[in-house]
């Protein structure tokens, strides 16, 4: 039908509907939006954390013979890249001042004659400590 | 409730620097030799660099990863070092502690930097019950132990040394009053941050080191610093963590065991080195402020791991102290511990984990969830 015969009256009617079509249109759109960057960033992060427990469990399974690393406190990032070294011999010694010396170490299930245990793993992050003092 | 260390690692200052030059290289392991330069070579392969040198009477090692970092991680290492020793050492007469000790006046205005080590002294003494005590300087002095170890005569032929029987006295730690950075110390009182210092020494050196390399940033790396044993790591460890050989003695004989840390601090308190002799008489650096004396438990060497260095290392130097009461004090505090014995026997504590083999971290992991 053509506008320009319509009557006034159901011209202004046919613009207000119109009009709250567009709004209703325009919110869910955002809504959709927002829905979409909202799930898109939960799975990123979920895809993240499971590549680097994965990661993680594979990399102690492998040196110290445990099922998993965890509690490092206060780390860029928990994500496990190529670049991360493996460090299999002690880089410090522990010993109180004057006590120096190098161990040389093998991971579990190598087995043969090393000088020391096995190596283990300290975790000591404590997750939402608070100083007191 | 263990203290909390709040310390802010400073950009290098001028003039307070020494030469990067000073460190050598350290090999890690059989054939596998860290490069300082961490452009080619062994250390590329190994994924990590090393370098050490003598420093606050000690060794300091420095291990970075990625290998390029560690240029610039000793570069503030050695910033943090010196301001550190500047600050707070005994042995040295231009240090502003030693000022403090040889002026008159009672109510001292004093850096930032110092109040920072005295405070973390206190609040260690504090928390220990008294176990360390920062006083313990005049005592330490009264026993021969008035310069750099390496310096004290294992047995002086002349000189008054002490009169056996009578120890140094310990004014106590409550006597020193530190408000901001006024400083309120008695008259004589000597103060030796020993129990905390190197261990605040790693924790500011090791952040120092890791913002030094742009890694605060988000960058992917981490930083192992030691101070003649007293650990603490920043950033991101090696895959299944920084390996750390735990031992009471040099002698290879004796076994060590190996631990991952993969975040925060150990630090070893021991008995077996810096002994020396006076009047017949075996002395150590580990005063019971009690006494005056060197503490005589039954143990001669304490591991603990803690949210940072200093903590661990002014809980590992209570429990020698301690002696018989040790275990008791350390359970109460929930830090992994490791106990050895005069007589050899270890004992663990705090979900330490057990030497033997794999350990089931799963079973110890509940007790490391604070």
């Amino acid at each position: 039908m053509d506008e320009e015969h319509q009557d006034p009256a159901a011209a202004r009617t046919r613009a207000r509907g119109l009009r709250r079509v567009r709004r209703w249109s325009n919110g869910t759109a955002a809504a959709l939006i927002a829905a979409t960057a909202l799930t898109t960033g939960y799975f990123a992060r979920a895809s993240a954390s499971a590549t680097a427990a994965t990661a993680g469990t594979a990399v102690a399974s492998g040196i110290s013979g445990v099922s998993g690393v965890s509690g490092a406190s206060g780390q860029p990032g928990a994500a496990v890249g190529a670049r991360q070294p493996c460090v299999s011999v002690p880089v410090a010694t522990s010993g109180g001042s004057g006590v120096t010396r190098q161990t040389v170490i093998r991971s579990c299930g190598t087995g043969g004659g090393g000088s020391s245990s096995a190596p283990v793993v300290i975790t000591t992050g404590r997750p939402g400590e608070g100083g007191d003092n | 409730m263990p203290f909390s260390v709040r310390f802010a690692a400073k950009a290098p200052g001028p003039g307070t620097a020494s030469p990067v030059a000073d460190w050598v290289p350290v090999g890690i392991g059989p054939g596998v030799l860290a490069d300082v330069a961490g452009t080619a070579g062994p250390a590329v392969m190994a994924g990590v660099a090393a370098a050490e040198r003598a420093a606050l009477g000690t060794s300091a090692r420095v291990v970075a990863w990625p290998p390029e970092d560690l240029g610039a991680a000793l570069a503030a290492v050695d910033a943090e070092l010196a301001r550190l020793d500047l600050e707070a050492s005994r042995f040295r007469d231009d240090s502003e502690l030693s000022r403090v000790h040889r002026s008159r006046d009672q109510v001292h205005q004093v850096s930032h930097g110092l109040a920072e080590a005295i405070g973390v002294a206190l609040a260690a003494a504090r928390w220990t019950g008294g176990l360390v005590d920062p006083t313990v300087g005049g005592a330490l002095i009264a026993l021969g132990y008035d310069r750099d170890f390496a310096d004290i005569a294992p047995e002086p032929s002349d000189g008054p040394g002490p009169v056996a029987g009578q120890p140094g006295a310990v004014p106590g730690w409550r006597s020193v009053m530190l408000e901001g950075t006024t400083l309120r110390l008695p008259a004589g009182v000597r103060l030796d941050l020993g129990a905390t210092a190197k261990g605040l020494g790693s924790d500011r050196a090791a952040a120092a080191a890791y913002a030094a390399c742009g890694r605060a940033a988000g960058g992917r790396g981490g930083i192992l610093v030691s101070l003649g044993g007293d650990i603490a790591v920043a950033g991101l460890p090696p895959r299944g963590g920084w390996p750390v050989a735990v031992a009471d003695s040099s002698d290879t004989g004796v076994p060590a065991q190996v631990v991952r840390l993969t975040a925060d601090a150990l630090a070893t308190s021991s008995v077996t080195a810096r002994r020396w002799r006076r009047d017949g008489r075996s002395l150590h650096h580990i005063l019971d402020p009690r006494t005056g004396w060197p503490a005589d438990g039954p143990w001669r060497t304490v591991s603990v791991a803690a949210a940072s260095c200093a903590e661990a290392n002014a809980a590992a130097t209570a429990a020698i102290v301690a002696g018989r009461d040790a275990e008791a004090w350390l359970a109460a505090t929930g830090l992994p511990s490791r106990l050895v014995a005069h007589d050899g026997t270890t004992r663990l504590l705090g979900g330490w984990p057990d030497p033997g083999g794999c350990p089931d971290l799963g079973a110890a992991r509940g007790a490391w969830s604070w």
